[in-house]
């Protein structure tokens, strides 16, 4: 066979694998409240924001509580600003885990009207 | 409007007449057909600019019976966002696609040398055409409101006002940053037409020759819409980046790369006869990923894994249907045909530009491939598992870094080496560069970048920059034109250096900036002066940085949005951005409440406090006539003192003016104590009055207004932005080098 093909291939074959590994740990799954208690590890929830949430002007850090279709209610704190457009969220996704009675969001995801929305009717 | 949908309805028919009529003239080659063809495209061309006059002009004249207008624009908008409400809704930005597709025809049939491909071509792009004219019929913007919500409005009455602009929105490069977007995802159909007519027509060589300039377009335009949204998202969205690996980042992203790696493949083929299966599927494929990636933006199935959002649509079924549509004529008439295509060898041997060029190309699908996958993975892990899966964005970080070096390593070196043999001149100046870039690289290490990838990356990125720029100039020199691509390049190399000092070297930090006091951070004298409210009545924060005033960050309250809104202040200096972004203003009331001790009292009861006895006799309400939702409640509370003798009245209150609140505060009397309306509870008929502490001092010992805020530095984030315009000039010198010289 052509070298540059031995060289082509070789070269799909490590990203494949590179690609893989920079992959699988990056995968995070969708729990419920119930099952990121349970489980621990990194996850995601999602739910309603119950109320508008603090920002703690002490510790820094921004807090609200988040409940699930279960109706299951999770504190979550998250180590930054409070998101902009939080307030007009209608759903909440927290990335992050549960420790110590609350749940630490590394990154959360407000769902809000944008751009694409639609009309409210 | 019924005038409105009449007119859609027609151009939908005109469209389809036109396809029909092109494929005739494509099978029977008669003058007289094509008259008919192009008539029709005129025509319905024509209505789709009517139209769009007719959006804007009731856009810009408030026709608030129509649906669209009533969704997206409000008296309040100036006129340049009342332009851009144009673009803010699914319908206004199908309608700027037929637009830009109507140009595009008229391109393809009167300034192209398209003379033999025009009927075919034509055939697809009306057809695809019809396709979007479908989606406006069902969601027209010019219903009357009271046909799309029978139930929320009564038939025959225009509404005062519209619901707004969502404030995110009402931005400048929200004015020129979808514009330009969607000119270039629409640029993508042309593609797709040029290559199902290479199918069809067995012509695997020419088709190139005329698609090549469209590809450098399509390649300049969405690239340019792809960097002006970053702008957007790094001065208006206030997480302080530019590139976030979202959904709908990568959604435009990945046409991008496809289209890059086509016209790098189109190069390949002008020169060695290879590539040709290649560049038809490239061509096929990055029409049919933007229509995925409309679909994956537009309808819903990924609301819950991006920042965007988009509202289920009910445009769902029918966006599914678009893309399989059209990814399924594609490769269908591919698989069909593929075997017809032959080309020849691309390259024999290794140190060959072509080779180099090749290695690229794969390494640029390598990202596009897996940024699909991994933007997709929640569809596809939805499918096999019970909880769907999202990917975090350090997958595409851990996999970008090892890409760029190599792909660095290639654009540095390619131009060093001939086509066909492989054979390298100016080795003795390249190794001059590169001892150059070593010795930066030495720098960058001395000036603390100590991460591995970024210093390989940089370091070769200045490699990137001297090869070529070197090259730049010296064809430059001599008038020749051919640089552009190898200008791209200089601009890529500065946008890897510009991404790795602003996004790994960045620094952050929150901090509370009480008002009027300087702080010292990062070497700044940062300094908060309050609240503006500009001539739309928002609220800027105003901040100086060493005494100077900084460009405005925002900090109001949106009625549309119910939420503060937050914009940074974004402070250039030549070696770094100071980046301060608003999280909270703590106004004095309520700092003041939260350090106030708390009394509870029902309604005509007493309470026991220090030294005195208040006594809860009633509110005292006050609606104003100025505002419905305004009023002022007060409380009215007896003071006696230890031995019951009678001190006086004291009334805290508190103002509602809409959605803003302000303190009434009250004194005990014959002190300076403040005392507030912490609390009201109709119910219970129970109030809370905050109370501030016994100091020692005579006089309110008031705590400041407070900003607190994220404030971070971006070193160098000025190469990025020079680099970021050094590529799409590279790619327009490309451009007019192409059409004024028609040399490849």
């Amino acid at each position: 066979m052509n070298k540059k093909y031995i060289l082509g291939s070789t070269v799909v074959v490590i990203f494949a694998i590179v690609a893989f590994y920079a992959f699988t740990p990056a995968l995070v799954r969708y729990v419920s409240i119930e099952e990121a208690v349970k489980n621990g590890g990194t996850v995601q929830v999602k739910g309603e924001r119950v109320g508008n949430g603090v920002f703690d002007l002490e510790k820094n850090v921004f807090t609200f509580d988040l409940k699930d279709k279960d109706g299951r209610q999770i504190n979550v704190i998250y180590d930054g600003p409070k998101p902009g457009n939080f307030d007009q969220a209608t759903e909440v996704v927290c990335k992050g885990e549960y420790k110590n009675g609350a749940f630490h969001a590394r990154e959360i995801l407000v769902k809000c009207p944008s751009k694409y929305q639609e009309m409210e009717s | 409007m019924l005038f409105g949908i009449t007119l859609t309805a027609l151009t939908f028919i005109l469209l389809l007449l036109s396809t029909v009529a092109y494929y005739l003239y494509y099978l029977r080659e008669e003058e007289r057909i094509r008259t008919i063809a192009r008539n029709t495209f005129y025509f319905s061309a024509a209505l789709i600019l009517i139209q769009s006059v007719m959006l804007m002009w009731g856009l810009l004249n408030h026709y608030y019976e129509w649906v669209y207008v009533y969704s997206y624009s409000s008296n309040d908008l100036p006129y340049y966002y009342l332009i851009s409400t144009f673009w803010a809704g699914q319908e206004g930005t199908f309608m700027l696609w037929l637009l830009y597709a109507s140009i595009y025809g008229y391109i393809i049939i009167h300034m192209g040398k398209a003379r033999e491909e025009e009927a075919l071509v034509m055939s697809f792009m009306n057809l695809i055409m019809a396709f979007i004219v479908l989606i406006l019929i069902k969601k027209n913007p010019f219903m009357y409101v009271w046909q799309a919500n029978p139930a929320g409005f009564p038939a025959g009455i225009t509404p005062l006002d519209g619901n707004g602009l969502n404030p995110l929105l009402q931005d400048p490069y929200m004015v020129i940053h979808p514009p330009i977007l969607f000119a270039g995802y629409s640029s993508t159909m042309i593609l797709f037409a040029f290559a199902m007519a290479a199918l069809i027509r067995k012509k695997h060589d020419d088709w190139i020759k005329t698609v090549y300039p469209y590809t450098l377009f399509v390649a300049m335009i969405l690239g340019a819409g792809i960097i002006l949204g970053g702008y957007w998202a790094y001065t208006t969205l206030g997480w302080g980046g530019y590139w976030g690996w979202d959904p709908v980042e990568n959604s435009s992203l990945i046409p991008w790369l496809t289209s890059l790696v086509l016209f790098h493949g189109i190069i390949i083929q002008r020169r060695q006869g290879g590539m040709k299966r290649l560049n038809i599927f490239l061509a096929i494929i990055t029409f049919v990923l933007v229509l995925y990636g409309s679909f994956l933006t537009r309808s819903g199935v990924l609301t819950d894994f991006s920042v965007h959002s988009f509202g289920e649509s009910e445009l769902d079924s029918y966006l599914t249907a678009f893309v399989f549509l059209f990814l399924g004529i594609g490769v269908i008439t591919y698989a069909y045909r593929v075997r017809g295509v032959k080309g020849s060898e691309v390259t024999s041997g290794l140190f060959t530009r072509e080779f180099f060029m090749a290695f690229g190309m794969l390494l640029i699908l390598i990202l596009a491939v897996f940024t699909l996958i991994g933007t997709s993975w929640p569809i596809i892990s939805g499918t096999f598992l019970e909880n769907a899966q999202s990917v975090d964005i350090s997958a595409y970080n851990n996999l970008a870094g090892p890409l760029a070096i190599l792909l660095g390593l290639l654009i540095a070196l390619a131009p060093v080496f001939s086509w066909k043999r492989s054979r390298a001149s100016k080795i003795k100046t390249v190794s001059v560069h590169f001892v150059v870039a070593l010795i930066v690289g030495a720098m960058f290490f001395a000036l603390g970048m100590r991460d591995a990838i970024s210093l390989i990356i940089s370091t070769i990125a200045v490699f990137i920059i001297l090869v070529n720029g070197q090259i730049v100039v010296q064809m430059a020199r001599k008038k020749n034109f051919a640089f552009g691509g190898y200008l791209a390049h200089v601009g890529l190399g500065l946008m890897f250096i510009g991404i790795i000092t602003s996004s790994v070297y960045d620094a952050s930090q929150r901090i509370s900036l009480p008002r009027d006091q300087d702080v010292t951070l990062f070497g700044y004298d940062i300094r908060y002066e309050g609240k503006e409210a500009d001539n739309m009545g928002r609220d800027h924060v105003i901040l100086r940085v060493n005494g100077q005033r900084t460009s405005q960050g925002k900090y109001y309250w949106s009625d549309y949005s119910q939420a503060y809104m937050v914009a940074p202040a974004v402070t250039n200096f030549p070696t770094q951005d100071l980046y301060i972004s608003p999280i909270q203003v703590f106004s004095e009331e309520e700092q003041q409440k939260d350090d106030m001790l708390k009394v509870e009292i029902k309604k005509h009861e007493s309470v026991n406090f220090e030294n005195y006895s208040f006594h809860f006799k009633d509110y005292e309400m006050d609606t104003h006539d100025s505002g419905a939702g305004d009023m002022t409640i007060k409380a009215v509370v007896q003071v006696k003192d230890a031995d019951g003798t009678l001190l006086g009245e004291m009334k805290p209150g508190i103002k509602m003016v809409g959605n803003s609140k302000e303190i009434l505060a009250a004194t005990i009397p014959n002190t300076n104590r403040d005392v507030i309306l912490a609390g009201v509870n109709v119910e219970e008929k129970k109030l809370i009055l905050g109370i501030a502490k016994k100091t020692d001092t005579p006089g309110p010992a008031k705590k400041p207004e407070i900003l607190a805020a994220e404030v971070s530095i971006k070193p160098f984030i000025n190469v990025l932005w020079v680099g970021t315009v050094i590529m799409v000039l590279g790619f327009l010198v490309a451009l007019f080098n192409r059409t004024k010289r028609q040399r490849l």
